[in-house]
């Protein structure tokens, strides 16, 4: 896997410089900058009409940025028609040419770029054997389940050996179970073929379970783009904290410093003292996710990250269990303990919850 | 329980009124194709015996043949201008971008809406001014204005039914607009076409009014024959005319639905 | 990737064709009509609107049309609502049998009921036989004639048009009412046929206006005896070379058929815009 660290210096193999498309008087996408590096796989995350199809599209050719540059493998494509650029797509419908065979999908892309009839088809084979199509070589897509068809969609784009694939919601149209095995297949190829890849989905377990990179996007612009564990750990963002994983967003001022430690107290409303490893802002929201918190009978005696609260309720999820905690000053926050700790925590009961320092990260409000 | 269930009364009293309706629709059909094969000097059902002997005297009439060949011709060659017309506009027109395309549309479809013996006698009048052409020419621009109508109307939202994303697909993969055109979309929505081609081709070929205005009377489309022959004399040979026409149509269609079953 | 440019181009052939050939024929049409007394007056139309006998004629061409189209509503959405519920593999084919007649000329058709209609066709037979009509009672020339057959040739695309906004139409909500303990009677009564006025209407307006039209049928049944506008206006021109007041009949004809279209539009566009 490629880490963040030897990439910097890499020229990237797909890049968006300031990226603007503006709809009249709507703007989509608002200078987003994003440079993949080759043999990457990068998820551009958010909620629909966030940007992120319009920028993978951008991306193919199919709508042309108002602003900003678009380059591949070191080429200014930005005005380049999207039969001159070197992309192969997975549509979200797949887009499956309904008259072509299988083969004669995968051969289409080989076609026009001219490859001689014997080397194609040789490609084609070559590349249906890794995704397991062989044998459905001859059969119209209509014939086939939806999981082939997706295999068809992504054999297709890759057999051009395409500098960068996209795929724009690639797995929307599978059941959840086939979901599943599908993204894992989808990564194992993307590294053993080492494509870069930019990849669009709404569903943030889909983007963090396969990403090496996750481009979270909100409302046209990019709010951040990091690895998925740390965006997890450091969510820059309100919004972002609360895309990814669940969250718990307490409004807290700083409050000067804790003696020995060094850590950056803030003040949350009521009895509630953060004390926080990272740098802090005046004011802001501490970001505590329900699966840190500690919940204990009796007090922990520390000064900083306790507190005593009420069960409000319980909800019993199976292997977990969420407890919704009343702290004093109004402020609910929901903790993740273990199921089977379920039954000895029943609504009403008082309890101390605490977590640790470097659990703790904070937001701009 | 169904709405239609046999075991109501309401669905028993719904089956029957279907019945007698479908009935009503499709018994003037049979009617006439069973009294084509009376043996009887005269036309009548049910028939009286079994016989041919009409059907032998159709062909040797050479007004009903001569006729057919001209409804045939004047219908292929509308056909095809109304396919060649029609289709590059249905795909301009069904394009998302088009602003006002709706509106054009309408304006598109409205020859549909009027009847066609006031537009047969305008065109004859407009013709008397400016003979643009003679004969049967004149027939099949008069045709045009019903036929390709019908074409937009089928193939607008054959097209519109097209998944933006195969073109794009196309376009991804190095293929040139045209290209895409040429290699996924017509051969996506050829099924469209060949709707639309019937449609234009029975709208003509069973055309009436206007073939009654506008016809060479030396070259008599079949409708004109039939209608003449209909008010002239009640000749069983019409109705073996008739019935020879109606399964002819009948044989067109299984034929296209055989084809339809057999694509899946 | 799609410029105005060959968006114009490829629709400007239809639009020169539709100019030229309907447009225009259609002013002819209308200038025509108003040449008499010469060089431009409204004669024809005075003479239409101030005799008896072409108001009689305008009144049974509405009146025909109008039977048609309520034969086209009785008959039409009971098959429709049957085709679009029953639960067997063979509606396909019976949907192939109830829309085969449009595939045959309307003069075919015409001519399936002439057979029936005359003196010694089935049906006056029939009917003679039940004491229904005086035994020598013929179809042939009359206004039913013509009410019957035309009904027949118009009833398929009556049926079509009911057929499809039936089937867009949930069926939980006929189950609903069931369920809440309406009777199949009433469920349609109250359920289905308020969904459906807006389906009914428009291939009311279909039906009406292709009747009003209508000159085949009309011909070859009624003959000069019922007294129609297609009929009259094909008098006029083919028979008495009255070229001025067959415009002026068909200009009436075409401004009925006008008015029609213009309603008819209209419903259809407030259906696709009417939330369902």
């Amino acid at each position: 896997m490629i880490t963040t660290a030897d990439t910097t210096t890499a020229r990237p193999k797909i890049s968006f410089e300031g990226i603007v498309k503006d709809y009249r008087g709507f703007r989509a996408v608002d200078r987003v900058s994003v440079a993949v590096q080759a043999g990457e796989l990068v998820a551009l995350l958010g909620p629909s009409g966030c940007g992120k199809t319009t920028t993978l599209r951008m991306a193919a050719g199919f709508i042309e940025p108002t602003e900003g540059k678009i380059m591949i493998d070191g080429r200014d494509v930005t005005r380049l028609p999207p039969y001159k650029r070197d992309t192969g797509m997975v549509f979200q419908s797949y887009a499956l040419f309904p008259h072509l065979t299988v083969g004669g999908n995968m051969l289409f892309g080989l076609k026009r770029r001219g490859v001689a009839r014997e080397e194609a088809e040789r490609r084609v084979r070559e590349l249906a054997a890794m995704l397991k199509l062989d044998h459905l070589l001859d059969r119209l897509p209509k014939q086939l389940s939806g999981g082939q068809q997706q295999r068809v969609a992504v054999g297709r784009a890759l057999v051009i050996n395409p500098a960068v694939l996209l795929l724009d919601e690639p797995f929307s149209n599978l059941d959840a179970q086939l979901r599943e095995s599908t993204r894992v297949e989808l990564r194992r190829i993307q590294q053993e073929l080492g494509i870069t890849a930019l990849f669009v989905t709404h569903d943030q377990s889909e983007a963090m379970a396969i990403a090496d990179r996750v481009a979270v996007m909100d409302a046209g612009r990019l709010a951040q783009i990091d690895t998925p564990e740390r965006l997890y750990a450091r969510p820059a963002t309100r919004f972002v904290a609360n895309f990814i994983g669940r969250a718990n967003l307490i409004d807290a001022k700083a409050a000067g410093a804790t003696g020995r430690d060094g850590l950056t107290v803030m003040r949350g409303p009521g009895e509630l003292k953060f004390a926080l490893a990272s740098d802090t802002p005046a004011e802001g929201a501490v970001v505590l996710r329900p699966e840190a918190i500690r919940i204990d009978r009796e007090p922990t005696g520390a000064e900083f990250n306790t507190a005593e609260a009420t069960v409000k309720s319980v909800s019993f999820l199976g292997s977990a269990a969420h407890l919704a905690l009343e702290f004093a000053g109004d402020v609910t926050i929901t903790a993740e303990i273990r199921g089977s700790e379920a039954a000895s925590y029943p609504q009403g009961a008082k309890v101390w919850a605490s977590w640790d320092a470097s659990a703790l990260s904070c937001v701009i409000n | 329980m169904s709405l239609v269930s046999w075991r109501s009364p309401f669905g028993f009293a719904l089956s029957l009124v279907a019945v007698l309706v479908i009935a009503y629709i499709i018994g003037p059909l049979i009617v006439i194709v069973g009294s084509s094969v009376g043996g009887a000097g005269y036309l009548s059902f049910p028939p009286e015996g079994f016989s041919l002997q009409w059907y032998s005297k159709l062909i040797r009439e050479p007004l009903y043949l001569n006729g057919f060949l001209t409804s045939l011709r004047i219908a292929s060659t509308v056909t095809l201008l109304s396919l060649l017309i029609g289709i590059p506009a249905a795909y301009a027109l069904a394009y998302r971008g088009f602003r006002g395309a709706s509106t054009l549309v309408s304006i598109f479809l409205s020859p549909l809406m009027l009847p066609s013996l006031v537009l047969a006698v305008a065109l004859t009048i407009f013709f008397s001014h400016w003979p643009l052409t003679t004969g049967n020419n004149r027939l099949v621009l008069a045709h045009l204005i019903i036929c390709i109508p019908c074409v937009l109307r089928v193939t607008i939202p054959a097209f519109q039914r097209l998944d933006p994303a195969l073109e794009e697909a196309a376009l991804n993969l190095g293929a040139t607009p045209l290209k895409a055109f040429l290699l996924v979309t017509l051969p996506v929505v050829k099924s469209g076409f060949a709707a639309a081609g019937a449609l234009a081709f029975i709208m003509s070929f069973d055309e009436f009014d206007m073939a009654l205005f506008l016809s060479d009377p030396a070259q008599m489309p079949l409708t004109v024959v039939l209608y003449t022959k209909a008010q002239l004399a009640f000749d069983p040979t019409l109705a073996a005319a008739a019935s020879s026409l109606i399964l002819m149509m009948l044989v067109l269609m299984i034929l296209v639905q055989i084809v339809r079953m057999l694509r899946g | 990737m799609k410029k105005a440019g060959p968006i114009i181009l490829m629709v400007a052939p239809v639009a020169i064709i539709l100019i030229g050939l309907f447009l225009m024929p259609q002013f002819y049409l209308f200038r025509q009509s108003i040449s008499l007394p010469p060089p431009v007056g409204i004669d024809t139309y005075l003479q239409f609107f101030s005799e008896r006998f072409y108001l009689d004629m305008l009144g049974r061409t509405f009146l025909v049309a109008g039977l048609v189209t309520l034969i086209c509503i009785l008959c039409g959405f009971p098959l429709a609502l049957w085709l679009a519920r029953i639960e067997t593999r063979f509606v396909p084919l019976l949907l192939l049998i109830t829309t085969f007649p449009l595939l045959v000329s309307a003069v075919v058709r015409s001519f399936a009921w002439m057979v029936l209609f005359f003196r010694n066709g089935l049906l006056s037979q029939t009917m003679a036989a039940t004491g229904l009509v005086s035994p020598g009672f013929q179809f042939m020339g009359t206004t039913a004639g013509v009410v019957i057959a035309l009904g027949q040739v118009m009833l398929p695309l009556m049926i079509i048009t009911l057929y499809s906004v039936l089937r867009t139409i949930d069926r939980d909500l006929e189950n609903a009412a069931m369920n809440l303990g309406a009777s199949p009677w009433s469920t349609t009564w109250l359920v289905i046929v308020p969904q459906m006025k807006g389906g009914i209407l428009a291939g009311s307006l279909l039906v009406f206006s292709l009747s009003v039209g209508a000159f085949a049928t009309p011909s070859l049944i009624g003959g000069s005896r019922v007294n129609m506008m297609a009929i009259g206006i094909q008098e006029q021109a083919l028979e008495l070379f009255d070229w001025p007041f067959a415009a002026a009949m068909a200009m009436i004809l075409l401004a009925a058929a006008l008015i029609i279209a213009v309603v008819y539009g209209r419903i259809i566009s407030e259906q696709s815009h009417e939330p369902r």
